[in-house]
C-alpha cells in the first residue's frame, strides 16, 4: 500500500518537474529567430576598412574606441578589452616579409555563431545586423567567447568604475561584451567613434553604411574595389570588408 | 516508521528550507507606508503618470531596453528622455533620496547602477 | 533472492573526522567562489583567450564519471544481471550526486550568479547547446532520483522501465556533452566524433570509479564481498578503453591527415604541456597500461591489480577531459591565413593556463560536497548491501 503510493507520488513529480522544464522551452521556440533570421532587406549594417588608407602608426580608431565605451586598459594582454585592435601582420609566402598594419574587431556576421551559442540570448543579431550583447541579460558563462573563430569577444574580469563618457554605461565585471558598432550612436544617426576618429585624422580608412541600399558609400567602395573578409571558408558571412588585405 | 527515518528527515529538511525562507521573508516585511522620496527637481510630468510608475517601472525599463538595444527603435526616447534611465536624473536628482529608500526597504536589490551612472 | 540493505554505522571516529575535514574544504570552496563572484573572475586563471578553465574540466569530468556510474547499476536495470543487484543503489546514488556535483561546477564558474539561477529559465535559447545540456542534466537528476525511489521500493517492473529511461536519457546527456565542445566552430573543438567519444570515456571513467568505491566501501565497512562480479566488470572496463583508444585515434590521425589542420594537430601532439598529459597522462598510463593489465590473465583476476588499473584510468580521463577543453583554447585560431600577427595589444599566439588558487579551492569544495553527501546518504539510507553476493 505504502509503495504503491509513493510510486504514483514520485511519478507525478517527476512528470510535474518534466512539465515544468518543458515550459521554457514551448515558449523559447518563437523567439529563436532572433538568431538565426535571414539578412535583413531593409537595412543592413556593414564596415569597409581601407587598408590602403591606414597609416601604420596611427591608433585613433583605438583610442576613439576607448574613450566612447569607457574601456580602460592596463597593458594586460591577456584581460584587457579591446573592442577595436591593431595588429601588425607580416607575410608567411614571400621571402622578403611584407608587413601590413590592420584593425581587428567584430565583424558582425550575419550567422553569427556566438549569438547561436548563447544560452539565454543575451547575444542576437539585431534586425539591422548588428550583432549586441545585451548586459543587463549575460550571466558570463563565456560559451559566446568560446563560439567565436576570430577571438572578437571579451570579458570583464573585473570591475571597471571609470566613467569618462557618461552618455555610455561603465563596465560591471561578470558579463561579457564585444563591439557593437557602435549601435547607441548609429541609432541616433551619428557615426561609430572609429570612424569618426579615422575621419577626424584624415586617414577615411573606415567606412560604416548600409550595405542594402546600393547607393551608399560602402556599396560603392565594395563594388569598386576587390574585397575580402576574414575566414569567408566558415560560411560566417562577416560584414566588415577588407580593402587591400 | 522506523525504517524510513533516513528518508523522513531529508524530506523535512528538504521541506523547512523554504518554509524557513516564508517565515523570515514575513518577519522581515516593511511594518509602516511608504517613506518619504525627494520631490521630483522639474515641474515636468514623467514618461508614465506616478501611479503607473510606482509598480509598472521595471517592466517599462526593460521593454523600453529591448526596443532601443534589441531593435534599434528610439521613437520614446528623444529629447531629454535619450539617454535611457540616466535621464531620470534629470529629474530625480539623489538616488540614495529616491531610488535607494523603497528598494532598500522592500530589500530589492538593484542591479542598474553597477553600469548606469546616477 | 532477497538482498538486505543496512545504513553504514557511521559512528567511528574516523567517520566524524572525515565529516568534519569535508565539511570544512567546502566551506573554503563556498568562499572561494563567493569572493569570485564578489569581485569578479581576475581571481581565476582564466583570461580572454582562456575563457574556459578548470571548473569546466571537472564539470564535464563529472558528467562523465555520473553516466558511468549508472552502467553498473543498469547491468542489474536492464540487462537483469542479478549478481550486480546488490550494487545497484550505490551506483545510482553515486551517478545523481556526480551529476549534481557537475552542474555544481559549471554554476559557481559563471560571472554572475545572480542571473544564472534565473534567466536560463525565462530565455532558453533551444539552438545554443548550452541551454539544451543544462536542461538534459537536471531533467537526468531528476530521473536518477525517481530511479533510486524506485529500487528501494524494489518494483522490479518499473525498475526496468526506468533503468532503460536512465541509461537512454544518459546517452542523450553525454552527446550533448560532446556537442558543447563539437559543434563549434574552433580548429581542435569541431568534429563529429566528440559526442561517442565522450560517451566511451563517460563509461570507461565511470565504472573504473565504481569498481573502486565498491571496494573501498566494502573494505571499510567489513562487509563480505565476491571478487568474481567485480572481476567482470574490470573485464568490461578493459572493453571500454579499447573504445575510448579507437575514437581518439580516429580523431588525431584524422585531424593530421588533413592538412588544413595538420599544424594545429601537430601542436596538440607535440607542442605544450599538455603533448605530455597527452601521450603519458592519457594513452600511456591511462590506456595502455590499465587494458594490458585487464586483460593478461593474472593480474585481470587479481583484485589489487584491477584497482589499480581503475585508479589509472580515472587520471587517464581526467587528463582527456583536460584535452579537450584548453588546447583548443590555447591555439590562437589562423584569422587571415597566409600572414602571422606580429604585434598586437591583445595576446594572439600561443597562451598557457594555470588554474589559481581559489579554482583549486572552489573545485576541491565540490569535490568535497559530493564527498560528504555520498558518506551521509550511505548513513543515513539503506545503501549498501549487508553482503556484496546476491544468492
Amino acid at each position: 500500500m505504502h509503495r504503491r503510493r509513493f510510486l504514483k507520488a514520485s511519478a507525478v513529480l517527476s512528470a510535474g518537474a518534466a512539465g515544468a522544464y518543458a515550459l521554457p522551452l514551448l515558449t523559447s521556440f518563437k523567439s529563436s529567430a532572433e538568431t538565426t533570421r535571414a539578412p535583413s532587406t531593409k537595412l543592413r549594417w556593414g564596415m569597409v576598412i581601407d587598408l590602403t588608407r591606414c597609416p601604420d602608426n596611427c591608433t585613433a580608431c583605438v583610442d576613439a574606441c576607448k574613450k566612447e565605451n569607457n574601456v580602460n586598459t592596463s597593458g594586460d594582454k591577456l584581460r584587457d578589452i579591446h573592442r577595436i585592435r591593431k595588429v601588425t601582420l607580416e607575410s608567411t609566402l614571400s621571402a622578403a616579409p611584407a608587413r601590413k598594419s590592420v584593425p581587428l574587431l567584430c565583424n558582425h556576421c550575419d550567422n553569427p555563431p556566438c549569438a547561436v551559442a548563447c544560452p539565454i540570448k543575451a547575444t542576437t543579431k539585431r534586425e539591422d545586423g548588428i550583432v549586441i550583447v545585451d548586459p543587463h541579460r549575460c550571466m558570463g558563462c563565456r560559451y559566446c567567447m568560446i563560439a567565436c573563430p576570430y577571438n572578437a569577444r571579451h570579458f570583464n574580469f573585473r570591475e571597471n568604475p571609470e566613467q569618462p563618457n557618461p552618455a555610455y554605461p561603465k563596465r560591471q565585471h561578470g558579463v561579457a561584451e564585444s563591439c557593437n558598432l557602435c549601435a547607441h550612436l548609429l541609432d541616433q544617426g551619428k557615426r561609430p567613434a572609429c570612424v569618426d576618429a579615422c575621419a577626424n585624422v584624415n586617414a577615411q580608412a573606415l567606412t560604416v553604411g548600409d550595405l542594402n541600399d546600393p547607393n551608399s558609400e560602402i556599396s560603392t567602395l565594395i563594388r569598386n574595389h576587390p574585397v575580402k573578409r576574414l575566414r569567408e571558408d566558415l560560411g560566417t558571412e562577416p560584414k566588415v570588408f577588407y580593402i587591400g588585405l | 516508521m522506523n525504517r524510513h527515518r533516513g528518508m523522513i528527515v531529508a524530506a523535512l529538511a528538504f521541506m523547512a528550507m523554504p518554509m524557513l525562507y516564508a517565515v523570515l521573508t514575513f518577519a522581515a516585511r516593511p511594518v509602516s507606508e511608504q517613506p518619504w522620496l525627494e520631490p521630483p527637481l522639474a515641474n515636468t510630468t514623467c514618461v508614465l503618470p506616478r501611479e503607473r510608475m510606482r509598480y509598472d517601472h521595471m517592466r517599462y525599463l526593460k521593454s523600453l531596453r529591448d526596443q532601443v538595444m534589441r531593435e534599434g527603435r528610439r521613437e520614446q526616447v528623444t529629447g531629454e528622455h535619450a539617454q535611457g534611465i540616466g535621464s531620470c536624473k534629470g529629474c530625480h536628482a539623489h538616488r540614495e533620496l529616491f531610488c535607494d529608500r523603497c528598494h532598500e526597504r522592500s530589500s530589492v536589490r538593484l542591479d542598474c547602477f553597477g553600469c548606469h551612472a546616477y | 533472492m532477497t538482498i538486505e540493505f543496512k545504513p553504514i554505522e557511521g559512528r567511528s571516529r574516523a567517520f566524524y573526522v572525515l565529516t568534519f575535514v569535508l565539511a570544512a574544504l567546502v566551506l573554503a570552496g563556498a568562499c572561494a567562489t563567493w569572493l569570485m563572484h564578489q569581485h569578479g573572475l581576475y581571481l581565476s586563471g582564466m583570461n580572454n583567450r582562456i575563457p574556459w578553465g578548470l571548473p569546466i574540466v571537472m564539470a564535464v569530468f563529472y558528467i562523465g564519471l555520473s553516466a558511468g556510474s549508472l552502467v553498473i547499476s543498469s547491468l542489474y536495470g536492464v540487462f537483469g544481471k542479478l549478481e550486480y543487484k546488490p550494487f545497484a543503489r550505490v551506483a545510482t546514488f553515486m551517478a545523481l550526486l556526480l551529476m549534481m556535483g557537475g552542474l555544481l561546477s559549471i554554476l559557481s564558474d559563471q560571472g554572475r550568479l545572480d542571473r544564472v539561477l534565473v534567466e536560463p529559465f525565462l530565455h532558453f535559447n533551444p539552438l545554443s547547446m548550452l541551454s539544451i545540456n543544462p536542461f538534459l542534466y537536471s531533467s537526468y537528476i531528476v530521473i536518477c532520483t525517481v530511479y533510486l525511489c524506485v529500487l528501494m521500493i524494489g518494483n522490479e517492473k518499473w525498475t526496468k522501465r526506468l533503468a532503460l529511461v536512465a541509461v537512454l536519457w544518459a546517452i542523450l546527456v553525454h552527446s550533448g556533452t560532446g556537442a558543447i565542445f563539437g559543434f563549434v566552430p574552433r580548429e581542435l573543438y569541431k568534429s563529429p566524433l566528440l559526442p561517442p567519444s565522450f560517451i566511451a570515456a563517460a563509461l570507461s571513467s565511470g565504472t573504473a570509479l565504481m569498481i573502486l568505491i565498491v571496494l573501498a566501501l566494502f573494505r571499510l565497512t567489513k562487509r563480505p564481498l565476491e571478487p568474481k562480479p567485480i572481476l567482470w566488470i574490470g573485464r568490461l572496463l578493459a572493453v571500454f578503453i579499447v573504445v575510448v583508444v579507437y575514437f581518439v585515434f580516429i580523431e588525431n590521425a584524422h585531424r593530421y591527415y588533413l592538412i588544413e589542420s595538420r599544424a594545429t594537430e601537430r601542436y596538440f601532439l607535440f607542442g605544450g604541456f599538455h603533448s605530455v598529459l597527452f601521450w603519458m597522462g592519457m594513452i600511456f598510463v591511462g590506456a595502455i597500461v590499465p587494458a594490458t593489465i585487464l586483460f593478461m590473465r593474472k593480474t585481470g583476476d587479481s583484485i589489487p591489480w584491477v584497482a589499480a588499473a581503475a585508479v589509472m584510468v580515472v587520471a587517464g580521463v581526467f587528463c582527456e577531459r583536460y584535452l579537450i577543453v584548453l588546447p583548443g583554447l590555447s591555439h590562437p585560431p589562423d584569422l587571415i591565413p597566409g600572414w602571422r600577427i606580429v604585434e598586437s595589444a591583445a595576446e594572439e599566439g600561443i597562451v598557457s593556463y594555470c588554474p589559481s588558487f581559489y579554482e583549486l579551492l572552489q573545485a576541491l569544495g565540490v569535490v568535497a560536497l559530493i564527498g560528504l553527501a555520498f558518506i551521509w546518504g550511505l548513513k543515513l539510507l539503506k545503501l549498501l548491501p549487508i553482503h556484496g553476493q546476491s544468492v
